[in-house]
Parts: C-alpha cells; sequence; structure tokens
C-alpha cells in the first residue's frame, strides 16, 4: 500500500474529528474544475462517481440543481 | 500550485480500476443496460390479487411473492460465478402497482410532467407497447394502492403539511415498504431455510386455533413458509437454470463454473451455507428476495467482514479458496447487487437523486464479545474491491475507533482518495453510546452496522424504519418568522402561541419560543404521518419474507411479523435537514435585530419576502442580504452560532422521543422517534419549497445537507469546520449524523 | 537602497509596532488553521503585520507595513456607493468598472496608526477590509490552542510568521513564551534581517526555525529585496553557534524566481556557503515561485512588478535541488 503525508494528514483529520465527539463523515474527493468539465462535457465523464449525500451516485445523471450543490460545497485544504 | 489547478487530477479518472476479465466484462455488461421499467412483477402481482384480494393480508403477500418467486424471468448473467436477479433485466425496476400507481398513470400514460424516458435526470426506458397492459393494470388498482390508502386515512393538515407546506415528506414510503435492516447472516447461513421453515410447522402444530391469537399466529407461520418455500424454489430455478447453460457451454472452465454454481443453488439458501462461496450466494438471494416483495430500500450484507471471515478462514486453511479467488467473489456479489434498481416517481427522484439503494456493507470495528479490534484480511480485500469496481451498490460504511490499526486507517483514506465517496466513516465510540443510551444493550450496540444513509441497526434485531419522515427545519423556521404562515404556499397550519411575526417578536427569545412551537407542532404532524403509514403497512402491506430473514428469532418466537412487534428494537426514525440552515438564521436575527440593532424586525420582514430585492428600501434588499450573509456562520468554530446549531438539533433530538410509535408495548425494546441528521438529496427539493431566510440564502436555493454548514459558509479550514460540527450533541442523534466533506484531490497527491 | 532608507517603512512604524505589543497586542492580519508546509505535522500559523523587505515576488504584499491597511474586494462589492459618501476624505469615486480608490489619500488619512477607515463602517458586502489587527495575546493563543489535540496527533504546533515576525520582537517573544508554556511545538519563519538583540531572547522558545537566504550576492540583495543580506549571514552564523548547544532545529530556504536567482550558479553559492558556516544546517530547501500573490497587489493598491514571470519548470527545480543534494544537504525536512 501506498504511504503518503496526504493520507496520513486524512487520517489525522478523522481522528481529530472523532476525538472532538464527532460522528460520522464522508468525503467527496474531486476538485470544482473536474466537475464543471463534466457539466460541459458529460460523455468523457460518464463514469465519474460522487458523494451526494448517504449515497454515492454518477454525478452526470444529476439533475442540474444537485450538480450545483456539489459544485458549490466548500473545498477544504488538507 | 497553479499548475495543478490548471490541470486538476483526479484519482477516480486516473487510477484505472484493476479487475480481472470477469469482473470487467460483467461491469460492463451491467453498465449496458440502461436504466429500464419491468413490467413482470407487476403483471404477476395483479393476477395473484385478482384472484385473492380478499385473503387475510399476510397470506396475500406471501402468496404474492411466492408466486412472482416461481414465475419471474430469471438469468445468469455471462461469465457470472453468483446468481440473482431482481427484475427480467439488469438494471430494470419492478413494479409496485399495489403501492402507487398514480404517479405510473401520469408519468407513463399521459407524460406530465415528463415521459419517464424524457426526464431531465433519472430517465426510465420502457417499451410504448406495454402500454395497454400497463394502463389497465393501473384501472385495476386505482383507488385500492397504499398510497391511496394513505391519503384517505391521515388527516386533512397532514396531507397540507407536505403537500403545501412541505415541511415534512414521506412520499418515500407512499411507493414502497420499509426495509433498513440487516438479517441475521450467521443464522441463517448455519441453519438454513428449512430450519425456519421446520419452526413454523412445530409452532402450527401447538396453536391454539380456536383462539384469535392463534388464528393470527398461524397466519404469521403459514405466510412465513409459504414465502420460504418461494425463496427454495427461486434458488432451485437457478440450480437448474445453470445445469441448462452448462450443457450448452462449450468452453470447459465455464462449464465446470456453472455446475457448480448449479450445485450450489440447489443447496441454498434451503440448507445451511458451508463455505464462502455457498454462504456468499446465500446472501445474494436473500438479498433480492427481500427487495423483491416490497420494494423497500437498505437491505444490508450489514457486517461483512465480519460475518463472512470464518468461512474464508477456513476454506482457505483447506486450500478450496484464496485472496484473489475471494476477491474476484467478492466483487462479482457487488457488480449484481448493482444491478438493483427501484422505480421512483419524477417527485420522489428529488429526494433520492442517483441510485441510492442502500444496500450498506459494513467494514470494521470492534468485536461484541471482546471488545478488541475485529480488522481482518477481509476488511482490507473489501477496500481493495471498492477500488476494483466502483459500482454505485453495495454502499459502504467502515467502523472506525480509538483501536483500528493504523495501517487500515491509511488504507480506508486510500480508498476515499479516489473520490467515489466510499467508505463513509462511523465513529464507534459515538454510535455504540448513542445506541445504549436508546435502550440497546451493550454487547448488541458493539455490533452495529449501517443500514440506509447513516443509521445503526444490529443484524437481526432490529426492525427497519430508519429514517422515515423528512424533517425540514428551515421550513419549519421560515413558518415561525410569519406567525406559521407559509409564504409560497399561503397556508397557515398553525399559528405561533405567542401570536408574534418576526415584525412583532419583542426579544430573541421570543423568536426561539416561536421556532420551537412550530417545531413540536411540526414534530406532532411527522409522528401521525409514519404512524400512520405504519398502521397501514400491517394492516394491508404486511411483509413476511422482510419479517422471518429480518428479524428472524423474535418474530418467530412472537409469531407476528416486524410491523406487529416482532423485531428485539423497534425505532422509527427521522431525517432532520436545513439544520445549518435554521440555527445560522436565529444567530442572524439574534445578530442583527436584537444585539447590534442593525435592522429591525420590519425591515428584515420585508427583505425576506421580497427575496432580497427590493432596492427602494433603506438599507436595500440587496445590502440586507449583505448583512445576513457576513453575520458568522456554523462551520467556521465560532462557539456562539455552533451553540445555536447545537441546541436547534437537541431540541428535535429531545423533541421526538416523546413520541411513541405503532409497536410501543408489543414486545420490541424502544418503541419510539428518534432523530437523524441524514438528508439523502432532500435539502435541494426542500430548498426550493423554502423562501429567502436570515442567514442570507435565497428563496428557492438548496438549503444544507446533512449536518454540514452551509455549503460555502465554512472558511477557516477543515479543523474550525469539525469542531463546530463535533459541538452538536451527537449522543442524542442516535439515528446516525451525517457530515460531507470536500477536500481537493491535489492536496492528497505528496 | 534599503526599505528603511526608501521610507517605506520607518523607524517610526518600528517604534509604533513596540508600542502596541507593549500591552501585549500584536498587529496580525490572519491566524490559518490546518497549515501544513510550515514546519512538522500540523499546524497554526500565525501572520505578522509588517517587514523590513521589500521582495519583488513577495506574495504576501499586505504583510509588509506593520500598519493597517485598507483592502478593496472588488468581486465582492454590490456597488451600493456607501462608501463613497461615507469617507470623509473623498478617496473613493465611482466608475464604469467599478468603485476607484485614491490610497495616496488613505495613505494621508487612515494609514500608520490613524484609523479612521469609515469606508468600511457600512460595508455590508464586507468588500472594503481592513488589513490588520490588533489582537491580545490570550486571544491569539486561544485560536491556536484550538486545535492542540490535532498538534499532539501529528506532531505539529504554532508557526509565526508574517510579515516577518521580528517587526514586533517583544510581542514575538510573549508569544512564544507563552506557547511554551502551554507546550506547544514553536516553529519561526524568519528573513533575520534583525537586530541580533531581538534574535538571542527569543532563540530559547523556537524548536524549529526557517530562514530565508534569497540571494547570495549583497548587491543583488538590495536591488530585489530592498536591503542587504550582510546582516542576514551575520544572524546565521549566530544562530549556528546557538544551536550546537540547543535544540534547534534550523532550515535554510530559498525562494525559486525564474530570472532572478533560479541558476544553478546561485544555488551553488548559497549551498556552499551554508556548508562553510552552518555546521548545523542539514536541509536546504527550495520554495518554487508562485503567483498566487498576483491579485492581492491590486486589492490594497499596489502594483506588481513580475506580473510576466514564469514559474520555474518543475525539471529546473529538479536540477538545483540535485545541486544541493550533491553539497549533502536533504531537501526536505520530514
Amino acid at each position: 500500500m501506498e504511504q503518503s503525508a496526504g493520507l496520513n494528514r486524512l487520517v489525522n483529520l478523522v481522528d481529530y474529528y472523532f476525538t472532538l465527539g464527532g460522528m460520522q463523515i464522508q468525503f467527496n474527493v474531486v476538485s470544482k474544475e473536474t466537475l464543471l468539465r463534466a457539466q460541459e462535457d458529460p460523455s468523457k465523464y460518464q463514469n465519474l462517481i460522487v458523494r451526494v449525500a448517504g449515497y454515492s451516485a454518477y454525478f452526470v445523471n444529476l439533475e442540474k440543481k444537485v450538480q450545483q450543490d456539489i459544485i458549490e460545497r466548500t473545498e477544504e485544504k488538507i | 500550485m497553479e499548475t495543478m489547478t490548471q490541470e486538476p487530477f483526479h484519482y477516480q479518472i486516473y487510477n484505472k480500476p484493476v479487475r480481472t476479465e470477469r469482473i470487467d466484462h460483467l461491469y460492463h455488461y451491467v453498465g449496458a443496460s440502461k436504466v429500464g421499467m419491468c413490467m413482470e412483477r407487476g403483471r404477476i402481482i395483479t393476477e395473484v390479487y385478482k384472484k385473492n384480494r380478499y385473503w387475510p393480508p399476510i397470506l396475500l403477500r406471501a402468496v404474492t411473492l411466492k408466486t412472482i418467486l416461481e414465475q419471474m424471468s430469471i438469468y445468469i448473467m455471462p461469465g457470472s460465478l453468483l446468481a440473482g436477479n431482481q427484475a427480467s433485466k439488469p438494471n430494470y425496476a419492478p413494479l409496485f402497482p399495489e403501492f402507487a400507481v398514480d404517479f405510473l398513470e401520469e408519468e407513463f400514460i399521459y407524460g406530465r410532467p415528463y415521459f419517464p424516458d424524457e426526464r431531465p435526470a433519472d430517465k426510465i426506458e420502457y417499451s410504448r407497447e406495454d402500454m395497454p397492459e400497463l394502463k389497465e393494470m393501473i384501472n385495476f388498482w386505482k383507488g385500492n394502492t397504499h398510497k391511496d390508502r394513505l391519503y384517505a386515512n391521515l388527516p386533512k393538515e397532514a396531507i397540507s403539511a407536505q403537500d403545501d407546506v412541505g415541511a415534512v415528506n414521506i412520499v418515500n414510503f407512499m411507493h414502497g415498504g420499509c426495509g433498513h435492516l440487516t438479517p441475521p447472516w450467521p443464522w441463517l447461513f448455519a441453519h438454513g431455510l428449512k430450519e425456519i421453515i421446520r419452526i413454523c410447522d412445530e409452532n402450527i402444530a401447538g396453536l391454539e386455533m380456536w383462539t384469535i391469537e392463534g388464528m393470527e399466529k398461524n397466519r404469521f407461520y403459514t405466510a412465513a413458509k409459504t414465502v420460504c418455500e418461494g425463496m427454495i424454489t427461486y434458488a432451485k430455478r437457478y440450480a437448474a437454470l445453470a445445469m441448462e447453460l452448462a450443457k450448452k457451454e462449450e468452453d470447459k472452465t465455464r462449464k465446470k463454473e456453472l455446475m457448480e454454481l448449479s450445485i450450489i443453488c440447489n443447496k441454498v439458501p434451503e440448507n445451511p451455507a458451508e463455505t464462502f462461496y455457498e454462504a456468499l450466494q446465500f446472501m445474494t438471494f436473500v438479498q433480492f428476495g427481500i427487495q423483491i416483495e416490497d420494494n423497500a430500500q437498505g437491505i444490508s450484507p450489514g457486517r461483512f467482514d465480519q460475518v463472512m471471515y470464518p468461512f474464508y478462514e477456513k476454506d482457505k486453511k483447506a486450500g478450496i479458496i484464496t485472496c484473489d479467488s475471494a476477491t474476484e467473489l467478492i466483487e462479482n456479489f457487488f457488480v449484481l447487487l448493482s444491478t438493483v434498481e427501484r422505480m421512483r416517481s419524477w417527485d420522489d427522484t428529488a429526494y433520492f437523486r442517483g441510485k441510492p439503494i442502500f444496500q450498506n456493507l459494513t467494514t470494521g470495528g470492534t468485536d461484541p464479545e471482546t471488545g478488541e479490534d475485529a480488522t481482518n484480511e477481509l476488511s482490507y480485500m473489501i477496500m481493495d474491491c471498492i477500488a476494483n469496481t466502483r459500482t454505485l451498490q453495495p454502499s459502504h460504511y467502515v467502523r472506525w475507533h480509538k483501536n483500528t490499526p493504523l495501517e487500515f486507517k491509511l488504507k480506508i483514506a486510500e480508498t476515499i482518495r479516489l473520490g467515489t465517496g466510499f467508505p463513509a466513516i462511523a465513529n464507534d465510540e459515538l454510535y455504540i453510546p448513542a445506541m445504549i443510551n436508546r435502550g440497546y444493550d451493550p454487547k448488541d450496540a458493539a455490533d452495529y452496522c449501517i443500514e440506509g444513509c447513516a443509521e445503526p441497526g444490529v443484524a437481526g434485531l432490529r426492525g427497519g424504519r430508519t429514517g422515515a419522515a423528512w424533517f425540514c427545519l428551515a421550513k419549519i423556521l421560515e413558518t415561525s418568522l410569519y406567525n406559521g404562515f407559509d409564504p409560497r404556499s399561503g397556508v397557515t397550519l398553525h399559528q405561533n402561541k405567542n401570536g408574534k411575526d418576526l415584525e412583532t417578536f419583542a426579544s430573541f427569545e421570543e423568536v426561539w419560543e416561536a421556532f420551537m412551537d412550530q417545531m413540536q407542532y411540526y414534530a406532532r404532524i411527522h409522528v401521525i404521518m409514519d404512524n400512520t403509514t405504519d398502521r397501514l403497512w400491517e394492516e394491508y402491506m404486511e411483509e413476511p419474507l422482510t419479517s422471518v430473514l429480518g428479524c428472524t428469532l423474535t418474530c418467530l418466537e412472537r409469531g407476528k411479523s416486524i410491523k406487529r412487534g416482532g423485531a428485539k428494537y423497534d425505532f422509527t426514525g427521522n431525517e432532520t435537514i436545513g439544520t445549518a440552515n435554521a440555527g445560522n438564521s436565529l444567530y442572524a436575527i439574534k445578530k442583527l435585530i436584537f444585539e447590534d440593532k442593525l435592522l429591525t424586525g420590519g425591515q428584515l420582514k420585508h427583505a425576506l419576502l421580497t427575496d432580497f430585492k427590493d432596492m427602494t428600501t433603506n438599507p436595500t434588499g440587496a445590502e440586507i442580504q449583505q448583512m445576513c450573509l457576513n453575520v458568522p456562520k456554523y462551520g467556521n468554530d465560532v462557539e456562539e452560532v455552533d451553540m445555536l446549531v447545537s441546541k436547534v438539533l437537541e431540541s428535535v433530538c429531545m423533541e421526538l422521543p416523546k413520541y411513541k410509535n405503532t409497536r410501543y408495548g408489543r414486545g420490541p425494546i424502544g418503541g419510539i422517534f428518534q432523530a437523524s441528521t441524514t438528508t439523502v438529496s432532500s435539502n435541494t427539493p426542500f430548498g426550493m419549497l423554502t423562501g429567502s431566510l436570515p442567514d442570507g440564502r435565497s428563496n428557492g436555493m438548496s438549503l444544507s445537507d446533512g449536518q454540514s454548514p452551509m455549503r460555502g459558509t465554512d472558511t477557516k479550514g477543515p479543523t474550525a469546520a469539525v469542531k463546530s460540527v463535533s459541538r452538536c450533541n451527537n449522543l442524542l442523534l442516535s439515528e446516525g449524523s451525517l457530515y460531507n466533506m470536500k477536500l481537493l484531490p491535489q492536496d492528497l497527491r505528496d | 537602497m534599503s526599505a528603511y532608507l526608501a521610507g517605506t517603512f520607518s523607524k517610526k512604524d518600528i517604534d509604533w509596532g513596540k508600542k502596541m505589543t507593549e500591552n501585549k497586542e500584536g498587529i496580525i492580519f490572519d491566524i490559518q488553521r490546518w497549515s501544513i508546509h510550515d514546519g512538522p505535522g500540523i499546524r497554526s500559523n500565525v501572520f505578522f503585520k509588517g517587514c523590513p523587505l521589500r521582495c519583488k515576488w513577495c506574495s504576501n504584499p499586505e504583510s509588509q507595513e506593520v500598519y493597517q491597511e485598507l483592502a478593496f474586494f472588488r468581486g465582492k462589492c454590490i456597488g451600493c456607493g456607501r462608501c463613497i459618501t461615507n469617507c470623509p476624505y473623498q478617496a473613493i469615486t465611482p466608475s464604469e468598472e467599478g468603485n476607484i480608490i485614491d490610497y495616496t489619500i488613505c495613505q494621508r488619512q487612515c494609514y500608520q496608526g490613524k484609523g479612521g477607515y469609515a469606508c468600511t463602517s457600512q460595508c455590508y458586502a464586507k468588500a472594503l477590509k481592513v488589513i490588520g489587527e490588533k489582537v491580545p495575546l490570550p486571544d491569539i493563543m486561544k485560536e491556536v490552542l484550538s486545535d492542540s489535540k490535532l498538534y499532539e496527533q501529528s506532531g505539529g504546533g504554532i508557526t509565526v510568521t508574517g510579515g516577518e515576525p521580528f517587526t514586533q520582537p517583544d510581542f514575538l517573544l510573549e508569544l512564544l513564551r507563552f506557547s511554551k508554556e502551554k507546550g506547544l511545538h514553536t516553529t519561526v519563519e524568519t528573513c533575520a534581517f534583525t537586530s541580533w538583540k531581538y534574535f538571542e531572547p527569543a532563540l530559547d522558545y523556537i524548536d524549529f526555525l526557517f530562514v530565508d537566504f534569497k540571494l547570495y550576492d549583497e548587491e543583488k540583495h538590495i536591488a530585489y529585496t530592498g536591503t542587504s543580506n550582510k546582516i542576514i549571514k551575520e544572524n546565521l552564523c549566530r544562530i549556528n553557534e546557538y544551536a550546537k548547544n540547543h535544540k534547534l532545529t534550523l532550515v535554510i530556504r530559498t525562494p525559486v524566481i525564474t530570472g532572478i536567482n533560479d541558476s544553478e550558479e546561485e544555488i551553488r553559492l548559497i549551498a556552499a556557503w551554508i556548508k562553510e558556516h552552518l555546521s548545523e544546517v542539514h536541509i536546504y530547501q527550495l520554495l518554487p515561485y508562485h503567483r498566487l500573490g498576483r491579485g492581492k497587489y491590486h486589492d490594497i493598491g499596489k502594483s506588481y512588478e513580475l506580473e510576466e514571470t514564469e514559474p520555474p519548470a518543475a525539471d529546473v527545480i529538479g536540477a538545483l535541488e540535485q545541486i544541493i543534494r550533491s553539497h549533502g544537504l536533504d531537501i526536505k525536512y520530514d
């Protein structure tokens, strides 16, 4: 398995959230640019999966408003 | 750094999945089949109901399912090592006309608002040739569906709360059964369905059939037996099909595979499973069977790594399985589960965008007996399978705790980095105490798995009903600002007790009072809607298979189905949404009107009703919106606003358990309502129904999702955001918490 | 000519900065939690305002002056026009392309501790913002300590950066002393252009020190940063002496700017100097130039000279790092 500082930070963040009393967390790991490109040219991004809420879905199959919701979510720097 | 943002790197796109030829082929085979409508189930059930309509419901439901399992088309996908299907083709959704036909008529027959194959999203293919038959089917059911009964039975104000105001919503449970449970796999694998049939026979023999209780129990045991027999027939049909295919097959290896599959399908689920392969095929049949029964979601494989490990270990020692062959089987299983589809109305798809079937698989966690970490080899393999298959179903959770090995945590992080959203992470140190707090036995709680979005259950012990009605706090707050009046629909269902509105509130306490008042009013409506649904399910939509495979031991012992109190634990959950909007809005009112006195309540009220667009006022609507937007927001580690959000959530958590569900006092532990913060995608449709809010959000915009901060308002980095979210009293969220965080792939690259 | 002499950074400013810190208040312009490139682990960065250097590539131009400045974020402006009427000095005029601010009026009227900034009072969109805030020490500590659990898990802590932390030496010392009292790992990022009398007492409270060595040649250093590098070299040697018998990690960094110091010769000279004079230094890190600071110049009414400069290519950096390694130095600290 690949070891990397980024993965360690992700683990740190989850550990930190849970020591504070967090209960559940789920992630989207995708940039706004990728999502915007997928919106523009859906045929190239047919298999792009994103997390909506308690489940995942193909981004290009989502309705525009839900796509927008995901695009607008804050990108946390990690 | 900049060059990277110009050329976005995305793990899912650049890291190609590693699949065996078989899995790759199956993946594309399923992918090539578009989402469609399958007439078969609808056709069969209509025939059965035509003949036996006035039978006692549980017997009627049992014979219906048995007939479907005997008659529906079955197929084995080319190369597949496992058998099972829900409809005539992959990604085809069966019809459940007994639940609702109104939308089938509107959409398939009249194309209102769209013909299903012309929808802007979530399209459904179908054959126009089937329409005359569908029309006839609709005519048979019209007026006698579950939904019709609900509308006839619900008080007018409850219907108005859903259809006019849009503060609560149960449409999801108008179109199907309850689901949301995990079968007791170890027991089923060890005993097989023949043992259930034996227990039923034994119990029937001892019943006092001349009493009402005896008659009722007789119905249950007979129904349970009938559906188990149906399941055995269903499996044997695959056995025959596999044999037939084997005979025709020219490739020697495949021929052998099909013959082996045939032997297994003859054996399980009737008999106990003895190998990893048999257990997996057993699980596959049960997954499909329950989903065919009543269109339920959240039928979960549960703690897969725990349940399957004993088989894996044994087979590996015996030399009949390797890590690679087991991985391929699991991946085959994933692809098979991904063929499940659910027919949703266009309206309902707004709440469930995509393909949320919620067949949840939970990995990792603790051993309930020893309390020690339970991560095993399969846990790691499952993470690989997620990366390799990349199917939307099953959905995945991992349980995370203090003693989860760092190596496994890193493996999880690596899987998350792919960006499929899998797995989500549940904190054992919160989920377990939250369940114990509601009455779960500590050992049972320690064995929890996720069923649905984020709701905890225990295999074989919890009787579904997680994530019941949607409960939109943002909308409820909005009505409290206008003395109960809903500006969009023009409806007032309940006036504030203090009779005041945003213009006349004299203090923040009065605002809070009004909000609490409306929240309590709508919580009552929420309970009425859920309990009415439950009562009608119980009376007309019995689910013998779900009961006897979902909560096997208690249902068999009590001789009744889950909906009559057959489960060990029974809670009705809720799905609270727009929490951040409600809390942020209350804080903005507190700050702008009562503390900094930058605005009067009248000014804010006018600005909200004109969607911040009136430029003739001083300050102008646009300026007022900026004032609202710039009040500190939840998600930035600002204690004052975080505590208000927490208080809002806590009030819901305290209010709901005051109500009992329909199984209270009928056997299960619990029997009350409890809160969660799951949203699915309902924050979008609820947002469309919710007007401008004091947090600066414009009319109609999507609300905040889950327990997350309102998107774009958490600007102080991840630590501040998680600090805010963890300030909520999560221990009270015994139905689960949901927090979405978005990260950039390039940040995880180093 | 130094910034000091050029008049952009006067002695008065330092005096004023010192006065502020007498009350244990610092002038800071940001606290950034979850910082990952400024020392080991996950850290919180405290950005001090004020810097004696004027590097042409500076990516934090708002950090240069020790006093408060006005920033105008054009994207946020909703054009309500309240700032125009609220400014008593007529510094803001409307135009087709949005409001135009005459920063020379701001300099005269509101900057250098005079305050006022009436234009921001009713800017509801927060398009106009005063950069730099006098923040009491306990408030900074509260924010920094709020992530202390995370520092423990990741081996992180506090990083004081800027600007140049040593423009507020007394406050810096207080902040570091206080952080050590709370058991935090401390990192400081400095250009080392300061009097040794300020540096020496602070060292006892620093675990990890980044010192920028921007250019080897003194003339060039003056030309591109406005100051001589003589004091910097002297301070580095003194720090090295200190590090010989104290637990201090000293890391040298060079921001690599295309066309200015991206030559192999330049890096070779610096690396050789480090080997010759700094026995305690084992890590010499390169920071490739980026353009993220560009927009900020415009926001605070300054002009940017490196408009045309491109970030150095990956292979250029790779070659330079090879030189560093060939001197027996590491290029990364963890």
